[in-house]
């Protein structure tokens, strides 16, 4: 029952904090918080033994849903023991950090109630046996980012990205929903593991489209959930949230469920549908970190940056390279985690700043975090030996038979490394601006920061060499050609950006001005407000208006129909009685002309 | 009186004859401030017997606590009354909405207010045990006189037309109901519903029956678009008379359609599904669509109660088992749902002096728990998974795609609406810059909602407490007329 400890530990840690009310102060809560966290990630190292004994894993909680295989269950497979020590690990260092970095105030229940449920509830996509469960999880993420980005309550923005992050969640959720309908009256059962015996064995010819059909809504929900092409536009407004949140958020509890859903689901959805995610992926890779390059917004970078290799994790998952995409998923998750929490002690020390044009010269002055800052950009860049060079090329291998996709792999890799010099240089190189007094970075903050840069530094390293196994098989190694011209891409880039940025933001002339073209998202945002929202409040607004208004005024005229027509007026002023009477009356004249048509 | 829960041989009778006691109580004995006592402890009582009822293992015939009296053999009219598995699931829900009701009704109202409240209850409990056609009507017509007093005297600005649309509308769909009471009846000369469900009818036959009395139905529930009765008289009813006829006394239709329409004229509702199911798909969208447009929150709830309610429809019109079961789920989620609503609008409505969301904003800072409170039940109410909401919808929509997959799919999208409407509601009442400090929930407001919200979020992971009791599976429902 260990297996059923991981994911229930964060659950009840969110309930005490809920229910505690606040009574208990900010570094209790705090601490409760993370060491539910860090309990579920002492439970999981400890199954690592007997996982490698069982391959699979399994624990019932009981009946839940009336629907064939809708139980409340878990299991743990394949690369699910990975993923649930990298989820809980980092989130206990988020937790951790978030103790330090929270201002002073009664948020803190709020704040750690919601990060325990995160967790909890993405522990619940990677172990639930079943969709409906796996949807659960799904959705409760959705709702911790709602509650987490929308934090700071007084702020206006922050509302509304909070809300827009949900409402563009819940139109991958309606697809995702219609999915499991669709698969649970076809093969009816919601069990995943019965669904690939289904999909496998039993496809029959009345049984492709539907599957077909279900695996592409599914794909909808993980394009929504991973801020992918055309449903990314959630990811860069939630930044309004705190920083470790977007450390979270990027790395560890949510835009990474899609991928954790394509590698868990990829023997049940359809060929088809898994290319069509490689081919979103590469364009979406391509597209963000174009976009990236021209970010001011130091966080902003960071956001438009995850989505670009969330993109990438989607390429090697829909062409069927689990292992690759699960490297880079674990990869990412640690530099990712990484450059949050750096730049979350860059505002933190800079008060708030997170303009790149008015940061620089922080290197001096923040040492340990420039260093791991560095880590994390390194990964980005994916320049050896940081994990990001390992995982990418995992993913350039499994690209090797589509050109395209390579190519889409490697331009992306090109911009990454890029924009993270960019950004590198820009915080930390550039000449330094006046700025206020800098504040020191806490030991509850800088210790989670080194301890997630180490992973980020030697988890590719060890994996690449071996040493790790993630629980999946490996694709094969990457061609020296191919390594060769990973190693000058990233060189190249990070190069580049360097000699682009090093005299500040001002001095980079013309590629900053044509960043800054890209730096927009292209459009989309705009797009969509004159496409699809402006048009739903138009639609709102001439049904209230329009058929609604019409409907009361039938009433209303029925309703005066009767009254004129049997002088009612009075009478039903008197009670409804006599009213009543005429009805009856009406209702023997029907009844007779029923028995007389009979 | 006896005691049944001493004599332990509980009665379906006994859940009318409670609240009628209590409502003669409250109309005839000079009690005074004794009057909401009584009709708390009148749904009290009906809870523990309803709960009493439902534990039991239901007998050979299905109907708990079953009871049946000769009235007038010789037209086939009985005093039967029993309670089926929906039935005993309804009571427990109503029972509870009217003992919160009564809590929440403030014990200046006068005994005339609390006599009427407990003679709805004993109406509604009727409609939910009558096992003979006649009774139901009898009942069915009885829930509508205290209702319709209640809104005239306690209610706010436009209740006399509200009441008077609300009254109109109403008795419009019982005569029909009436006349195809009587035409069945007398044609099979019996109006039990247990021998008549064994009573099977043509084709044709059914689909006129099953028409005259969905005219009642449909307009109680309210199905779209026969619900142009409810936003007014939501927002002119008193509110814990609002709570109750969307809590409980909709579900009098629901369970209406179930009973009666399904069970008496499956072949009937079976011609009838298509345009049914598209209605309700359509009006689940319609409200939500509705919700979204409003600034009051009374017209918030009605609308957002209504798309739950169309949504419960749609699951009984499937036409399933497994329809009808998620609809039960729905509807006692639903109920507790809206409760909760309309009790922290009304908590909300007296710190900001209206029931205006532009009056409010930024009120998380000086009122967090109610600020908590509402945040858990509008995200039960948008459906999300761990709470109640999320079961009933669930179970709704996949037994509907099991049979109508494109109308499933239309009304799937009302998670995307509901979120724009339950969101935005917190958005504009809860963040931003603070207008001022309000007192946030006392004791008394926190023992209301906080149990009400627990259930929400027990029966969200163990909805089958409520499911068990009755029958599922895919199977249509009128196969077995078919063979």
């Amino acid at each position: 029952m260990t297996l059923a400890l991981v994911p229930l530990l964060p659950l009840a840690g969110a309930m005490f904090i809920a229910l505690a009310g606040g009574r208990i102060g900010r570094k209790t809560t705090g601490t409760i918080g993370t060491l539910a966290i860090t309990l579920a990630f002492g439970a999981a190292l400890s199954m690592v033994v007997s996982v490698a004994e069982h391959p699979r894993l399994a624990a019932r909680l009981g009946a839940w849903l009336p629907v064939p295989g809708a139980d409340l269950s878990l299991v743990l497979e394949g690369a699910g023991l990975g993923l649930v020590l990298m989820v809980t690990g980092v989130s206990a260092l988020i937790g951790l950090y978030s103790i330090g970095y929270l201002p002073a105030g009664p948020g803190a229940q709020r704040y750690f109630a919601a990060l325990d449920l995160f967790v909890a509830a993405m522990l619940l996509v990677i172990l639930a046996d079943n969709l409906v469960l796996l949807f659960a999880g799904w959705e409760l993420v959705g709702l911790c980012s709602y509650l987490l980005i929308g934090h700071e309550r007084e702020r206006p923005a922050a509302a509304v990205a909070a809300q827009k992050a949900f409402v563009v969640n819940r139109v991958g959720d309606a697809a995702f929903l219609v999915g499991i309908f669709i698969f649970a009256a076809t093969a009816r059962t919601v069990n995943i593991g019965d669904l690939r015996v289904a999909s496998i064995e039993h496809l029959r010819p009345d049984t492709v489209t539907p599957f077909l059909i279900a695996s592409a809504l599914l794909l909808v929900g993980a394009l929504a959930k991973s801020a992918q092409l055309p449903l990314h536009v959630w990811l860069p407004d939630a930044m309004e949230g705190p920083t470790p949140v977007s450390a979270l958020i990027h790395a560890a509890t949510m835009v990474t469920a899609g991928v954790v859903l394509l590698i868990r689901l990829r023997e049940v959805l359809a060929p088809e549908v898994l290319f069509a995610a490689s081919v979103a992926g590469a364009a979406t890779a391509l597209f963000a970190a174009l976009v990236a390059v021209g970010q001011r917004d130091l966080k902003r970078v960071l956001a438009w940056s995850t989505i670009s290799q969330v993109g990438l994790m989607f390429v090697a998952a829909g062409l069927g390279a689990v292992f690759a995409a699960l490297f880079h998923l674990l990869a990412h998750a640690f530099f990712k985690a990484t450059l949050f929490l750096g730049a979350g002690a860059v505002i933190h020390a800079t008060d708030g700043e997170q303009d790149l044009t008015k940061l620089g010269g922080l290197g001096r002055r923040l040492p340990l975090t420039a260093a791991t800052v560095a880590v994390g950009a390194l990964g980005l860049a994916a320049i050896p030996p940081a994990s990001g060079f390992f995982s990418k090329e995992a993913i350039a291998v499994a690209a090797l038979d589509q050109p395209l996709l390579l190519g889409a792999v490697l331009v992306t890799s090109l911009l990454s490394a890029f924009y993270a010099a960019r950004l590198y240089t820009l915080v930390f190189l550039a000449p330094a601006r006046a700025m206020p007094a800098i504040h020191r970075t806490p030991l509850s903050m800088a210790a989670p920061l080194v301890l997630v840069a180490t992973a980020a530094l030697a988890f590719g390293g060890l994996v690449g060499a071996h040493v790790l196994p993630l629980g999946l098989g490996r694709e094969s190694e990457a061609p020296a050609w191919l390594l060769a011209a990973s190693i000058i891409l990233g060189l190249g880039g990070a190069t580049g950006g360097w000699l682009t940025y090093r005299r500040g933001a001002s001095a980079a002339g013309a590629v900053e001005r044509i960043a800054a073209r890209a730096a927009g998202g292209f459009g989309v945002d705009r797009l969509y407000q004159a496409a699809l929202v402006e048009p739903f409040g138009r639609i709102a607004r001439g049904v209230d208006r329009g058929v609604e208004a019409a409907n009361e005024r039938a009433i209303d005229g029925f309703a005066g129909l009767l009254v004129r027509g049997g002088g009612l007026v009075q009478r039903l002023q008197a009670g409804s009685v006599r009213g009543y009477e005429a009805l009856l009356l009406t209702g023997a004249v029907i009844l007779l002309a029923f028995w007389s048509l009979r | 009186m006896n005691l049944p829960l001493l004599l332990g041989d509980i009665r379906a009778t006994d859940l009318v004859v409670v609240p009628l006691i209590a409502a003669l109580a409250c109309a005839l004995l000079p009690l005074r401030g004794l009057a909401r006592a009584i009709a708390v402890l009148s749904g009290v009582l009906g809870i523990a017997l309803s709960l009493a009822l439902a534990a039991g293992a239901a007998p050979a015939g299905g109907l708990r606590g079953e009871e049946q009296i000769a009235w007038a053999p010789a037209l086939g009219i009985s005093y039967h009354v029993g309670a089926d598995g929906f039935g005993v699931a309804l009571l427990a829900l109503g029972s509870l909405l009217f003992s919160v009701g009564a809590v929440s009704s403030g014990s200046a109202r006068g005994r005339g207010y609390f006599a009427l409240w407990c003679a709805l209850q004993a109406a509604v409990s009727g409609v939910f045990v009558a096992q003979d056609l006649l009774l139901f009507f009898v009942f069915w017509e009885a829930m509508l006189l205290p209702l319709a007093l209640l809104l005239w005297q306690w209610g706010g600005e436009d209740r006399r037309s509200a009441t008077l649309r609300f009254v109109l509308y109403t008795m419009a769909g019982s005569a029909l109901l009436l006349a195809g009471i009587l035409a069945l009846g007398i044609g099979a000369a019996t109006f039990d519903i247990v021998t008549l469900r064994a009573h099977r009818l043509g084709a044709a036959t059914q689909t006129g029956l099953a028409v005259l009395f969905l005219a009642a139905f449909v307009v109680k529930l309210p199905l779209f678009p026969f619900h142009a009765w409810l936003a007014r008289a939501y927002v002119a009813a008193p509110l814990p008379v609002a709570l109750v006829l969307s809590g409980i006394v909709a579900k009098t239709a629901a369970y209406g359609i179930i009973r009666l329409c399904l069970g008496l004229f499956p072949l009937g509702m079976e011609t009838l599904a298509p345009g049914l199911v598209a209605l309700a798909a359509i009006g689940t969208l319609y409200a939500a669509l509705l919700a979204t447009r409003q600034d009051d929150t009374r017209r918030l709830i009605a609308y957002s109660s209504l798309s739950h309610l169309n949504l419960i429809g749609l699951g009984i019109f499937a036409g399933s088992a497994a329809g009808a079961q998620g609809a039960l789920v729905a509807s006692v989620s639903h109920g507790l749902i809206v409760a909760v609503l309309f009790l922290l609008a009304g908590m909300l409505a007296t710190r900001t002096g209206g029931w205006d969301l532009g009056r409010s904003g930024g009120l998380a800072g000086s009122a967090p728990v109610l600020a908590a409170c509402f945040t858990l039940a509008v995200v039960a109410t948008i459906g999300v998974p761990g709470t109640s909401g999320f079961a009933g919808e669930f179970l709704v929509l996949a037994a509907t795609y099991a049979r109508y997959p494109a109308a499933a799919a239309l009304a799937t999208l009302v998670v995307i609406v509901a979120a724009v409407y339950g969101l935005g509601l917190l958005r504009r009442a809860f963040t931003g810059v603070p207008g001022g400090a309000v007192p946030d929930l006392g004791p008394r407001e926190r023992a209301l909602v906080l149990p009400l919200l627990a259930l929400i979020l027990v029966l969200g992971i163990a909805p089958r407490v409520v499911s068990d009791l009755v029958p599922g599976g895919n199977a249509p429902v009128h196969a077995a007329d078919l063979r």
